[in-house]
């Protein structure tokens, strides 16, 4: 998880909330954010989506949901159709907002593959990520969801990370 | 010498010619002042002698026509005649008096004024010659006048009018004295009708003695000789006055001068002493010019108002990016350009600078403007974040402090320099240092830190797992966290771990700064795990040193014992080695790492370990050589077993199990087949060495001659094998005849 | 000079007591330690010391709090803070708060010898 910095995960976690925010009008609030091992939540829900990265960086970024949550989402967009596949989708249009900021952050030489979502367990993450992944758990109207990045640098300076003003 | 001293001493001369100044000026006016006195007494006295010569003309005068009034029996011509003349002999006799004696006299302008009494012999001689003639004449006129006036001559009148009575009475008195008034006028007349004679007498006397010839005078008539007398006087005194006038005038003149050669000196002192000083003040305002030209650094005095003074180095408006204002406030300036936290110890600090309270020397450690990054487009309008770091020295005069002197330094480079250098070294730091520890003898308290470390890292992750709603609930998790970091600061401290008592320091430089904002967002949280992320990076690079270095060390049994996540497995896996070398003659060291399996789903770690345990079976009993079979091939007695699980990314992981021992060696496995009936020597002869080492993962075969407890039952390889398969990994193998063989199983945790 | 320290830390305290036994420190007395801010007050009042070194994170009443509160009852008190404070900040507050100097933990013998000269200078 070398060479990221906060900036670069709230990259992902603003396009998240943006996508709420211009669907709903009602922003996405972090809740907390801590790193994914052993002993802590895996913060997996019902459906999860994620992109996979390559080029200046490598790995995944994930959202992660319950089905209450996109369904209520469908609702607040005026969906008529509510079932498995339309949720999916909704999960993937969140993947795919997040691919967009990612891309126009890091810049063209990053490949983005289309986004991928599925049906989780609850442990799901935690098999797939890299120990320490990013964990941020937001909050939007009651629900709870996650947004988990396991990326790093290609090339990897040893930096203390500083505060971005 | 003290001050006031120093300054009478600098400026004795100048204060001499001020002073001498002084006093020669007051003398010039205090002469100018009585000159004038005087020439005003001078001038009365010339005025009056004047009138006394149109007085004894204005009286004979008056004789004359009453004389022919008298004659022709005009009585109007007589009454003229009568005042004009008592107007006339009471003016003369008064004036004459005040002549001889000083007194008060009707003045020109009617009112009346002292006459000083005259003091030059020839003068006094004069007046006393008029007497002469003046007192009978004076005799004779008295019977024409008002008869009962002579009581005005008291002396009270001689005085000046200090002591006399006010001047309105003087004034009238005179008047009186000089009136000839109409009830008079009507009781002379019933004189001269009752008495013509008598009258005519006293007019003819009088008449008489006015042509009279004076025998002791040279003029022919008494009254030509009193107005010849009168000349002569007022020529005397205008001759005195004019006397007196060109004396004073010299006197005035050499004053003048005397006041003009004084100043003169004063001038040219002190031109001179400002010259002087003006040229030492401009030599040292030339090197003060210098200095702030050329020196690289900004100076400036900042005064008690946090003004900035009027001079300061030409360097200063470019190193801080702005246009500054000599006598402009300096606070502005730093706010716009530190950051706010800075920005507003700055003021703390400066304050307390300016006050008498602190120690300078016991507070410059606090100065918070050092290493400032400041952002300031530069010409081209880019930004960039540049470090400054202002220092600041009290000025202190008359033991108060008046200023302080700041110099601003751009230490851009310095920093930039130091943080590049810092992270080149971090890794080397952190390597070195470990290594010094391990050197030295508390290795134990090392092994026991860095548990500690990643515990405590472990509880503040969990803390940071549970979601708040509300701030203040945050700030209480923030402080629990600081407090774990601030014990592990100090622990490392005392343990001399410089890299990670330097990143906890920085951790809670940021964490003080977060809790000063009162309420603590969600998007604080994430700074928290960045910083949280950057702690668990440097434990576990040095946990894996330490680790590494330890079996290095030959301190692989208490090194095996822990790592930064220990697994349990790993005794598990050591000590089962262990006594299986030991029952077979053989010497192993351990070395494992299964973090990873905290990561992992527990089914797939347990089928892991089983694959652990066969693996290691397999290489003590095939792969590793005994002691001296080892010795015999150039290697060290003892062998090497690592074991270790890696994460690819993606969910890809490998699990690796390595031996140092003999390798596979295609040609024994075709004997060991053939001599176990396993396949026909011909068969064996076509297969490649590939497909004989694929035949070690058919179900019952075994290398081992015996079979033990720990292998030569015939179950080994094929099951591996299946139990990758079941995982939905795959295996490779590698190896070099008596190098190492290497049994890599990757696999996958996404689905 | 009477001298109370106050730190919570007995490793400092009893530190700080040994560095007084140099011969260049022989005007000050020690008269007392305390390991907290109330502590620090209770002795305060009792014996008005000129000098007191002060820690700022504590139990009970935090160093800043309690510099404060001495310099009310005593207006010329000498207050060194010695902190292992990370942020100059905090250190400055107590600074407007009274005190007198500041001196980073850890600290040299010397370093402590050289501020409470110093201090005790005119």
């Amino acid at each position: 998880m070398k060479g990221i910095n906060e900036k670069d995960i709230r990259i992902f976690v603003d396009a998240v909330s943006n996508f709420f925010f211009h669907a709903t009008q009602e922003k996405v609030e972090i809740k907390t954010a801590y790193l994914l091992e052993s002993d802590v939540p895996s913060s997996t829900y019902d459906l999860t989506s994620y992109i996979t990265l390559s080029g200046s960086f490598t790995g995944r970024i994930y959202f992660s949901a319950p089905r209450t949550m996109l369904t209520h989402l469908l609702v607040a967009m005026g969906e008529q159709t509510r079932d498995n596949d339309r949720l999916l989708d909704a999960a993937g249009e969140i993947a795919n907002t997040i691919s967009g900021n990612a891309r126009k952050h890091f810049g063209e030489t990053m490949e983005i593959s289309v986004p991928t979502a599925q049906a989780t367990d609850p442990n799901w993450l935690k098999t797939v990520v890299s120990p320490h992944s990013y964990v941020i758990l937001v909050k939007w109207k009651h629900y709870r969801a996650s947004v988990v990045v396991d990326i790093q640098r290609a090339d990897v300076p040893l930096a203390v990370p500083k505060a971005e003003n | 010498m003290d001050d006031k001293s120093s300054i009478f001493f600098k400026y004795r001369k100048i204060i001499f010619a001020v002073i001498t100044f002084m006093i020669v000026d007051a003398t010039v006016i205090g002469i100018n002042f009585y000159n004038t006195y005087m020439a005003d007494e001078s001038a009365v006295s010339i005025n009056l002698s004047g009138r006394q010569r149109m007085m004894s003309q204005r009286m004979t005068k008056a004789l004359l026509t009453m004389d022919r009034a008298l004659e022709t029996g005009d009585e109007d011509g007589v009454k003229t005649s009568l005042k004009e003349l008592t107007l006339t002999v009471r003016r003369f006799d008064r004036t004459l008096m005040g002549f001889r004696d000083g007194a008060m006299v009707t003045g020109g302008d009617d009112n009346p004024t002292y006459l000083t009494r005259v003091d030059t012999d020839e003068a006094r001689q004069f007046v006393a010659d008029a007497y002469v003639i003046w007192n009978p004449y004076m005799e004779r006129l008295k019977p024409l006048l008002n008869s009962d006036r002579e009581s005005f001559l008291d002396e009270r009148f001689k005085q000046k009018l200090t002591d006399a009575p006010t001047l309105e009475e003087v004034k009238n008195k005179f008047k009186a004295e000089e009136a000839f008034t109409d009830t008079e006028f009507a009781k002379k007349l019933e004189y001269i009708k009752n008495d013509p004679d008598a009258f005519r007498a006293e007019l003819k006397a009088a008449v008489d003695f006015a042509l009279e010839k004076n025998p002791t005078h040279s003029e022919p008539q008494n009254n030509r000789a009193v107005l010849k007398l009168m000349n002569a006087l007022t020529t005397d005194l205008e001759h005195v006055a004019n006397k007196q006038a060109k004396k004073l005038r010299i006197i005035l003149v050499v004053g003048i001068l005397v006041a003009l050669a004084n100043f003169g000196y004063t001038v040219v002192i002190s031109i001179g002493d400002l010259m002087r000083g003006d040229r030492e003040l401009a030599l040292a305002r030339k090197e003060t010019v210098e200095i702030l030209s050329t020196v690289r650094e900004g100076l400036f005095l900042l005064d008690k108002d946090k003004k900035i003074g009027t001079q300061f180095s030409e360097s200063l408006p470019d190193i801080l990016r702005r246009d500054i204002i000599p006598g402009a406030d300096f606070l502005p300036h730093l706010e716009a350009i530190a950051p706010r936290n800075i920005y507003e110890a700055a003021v703390d600090y400066i304050e307390l600078l300016l006050g008498d309270r602190v120690k300078e020397a016991l507070v410059t450690s606090l100065n918070p403007l050092t290493n400032v990054p400041v952002l300031a487009a530069d010409i081209r309008g880019n930004t960039q974040t540049r470090y400054l770091s202002f220092f600041f020295n009290r000025v202190v005069a008359e033991e108060k402090i008046s200023h302080l002197l700041v110099t601003v330094q751009d230490v851009t480079d310095k920093v930039v320099l130091t943080q590049q250098v810092e992270q080149a070294k971090n890794q080397a730091k952190i390597e070195v240092e470990t290594l010094l520890r391990l050197a030295s003898s508390d290795f134990d308290s090392l092994k026991q830190f860095i548990d500690g470390v990643g515990e405590s890292l472990a509880q503040i992750n969990e803390k940071m797992s549970t979601p708040h709603d509300d701030s203040r609930e945050r700030l209480h998790t923030l402080n629990y966290i600081m407090r774990i970091v601030h014990s592990v600061k100090g622990e490392a401290a005392a343990l001399g771990i410089d890299v990670l008592e330097a990143y906890a320091h920085e951790c809670e430089k940021e964490m003080v700064a977060m809790r000063e904002e009162d309420s603590l967002s969600g998007d604080q949280m994430l700074r928290l795990a960045v910083l949280l992320e950057g702690f668990y990076q440097r434990h576990s690079s040095l946990a894996q040193i330490v680790s590494r270095l330890g079996n290095a060390l030959g301190k692989a049994q208490t090194a095996g014992e822990w790592t930064a996540q220990k697994h349990p497995f790993a005794d598990h896996i050591t000590a089962l080695a262990q006594r299986i070398a030991v029952d077979h003659g053989k010497q192993i060291e351990v070395s494992c790492q299964f973090e990873r399996f905290f990561s992992l789903p527990k089914a797939t770690t347990k089928e892991l370990q089983d694959i652990s345990i066969q693996l290691v079976r397999n290489a003590l009993m095939h792969g590793i050589e005994a002691p001296n079979h080892r010795t015999m091939n150039n290697k060290p007695p003892t062998g090497a077993l690592s074991l270790w699980c890696e994460y690819l990314g993606h969910g890809q992981y490998t699990f690796t199990v390595r031996d140092d021992g003999c390798g596979i060696v295609p040609e024994r496995l075709r004997e060991h087949f053939v001599k176990k009936n396993i396949m026909s020597p011909e068969e064996a002869a076509t297969l490649s060495d590939h497909e004989i080492a694929n035949h070690l993962f058919q179900p019952g075969i075994s290398t081992s001659e015996t079979a033990d407890q720990d292998s030569g039952h015939g179950i080994g390889l094929d099951v591996v094998l299946e139990k990758v398969k079941d995982m939905g990994g795959y295996m490779l193998v590698k190896s070099r005849p008596n190098q190492f063989t290497e049994f890599s199983i990757q696999f996958s945790t996404v689905h | 000079m009477k001298l109370l320290i106050v730190d919570d830390s007995a490793l400092i305290r009893s530190r700080i007591a040994r560095i007084l036994n140099d011969p260049r420190l022989n005007t000050i007395q020690l008269l007392g330690m305390a390991k907290n801010g109330k502590e620090a007050i209770m002795l305060f009042l009792q014996h008005m010391p000129e000098l007191v070194t002060m820690d700022i994170t504590m139990p009970e009443m935090d160093g800043i709090e309690c510099t404060e509160k001495m310099i009310e009852l005593r207006h010329d008190c000498n207050i060194l803070v010695i902190s292992a404070l990370s942020d100059k900040a905090t250190a400055l507050k107590a600074l407007k708060k009274g005190a007198r100097g500041f001196l980073y933990k850890p600290f040299s013998d010397e370093d402590l010898i050289a501020a409470f000269l110093e201090l005790t200078s005119p």
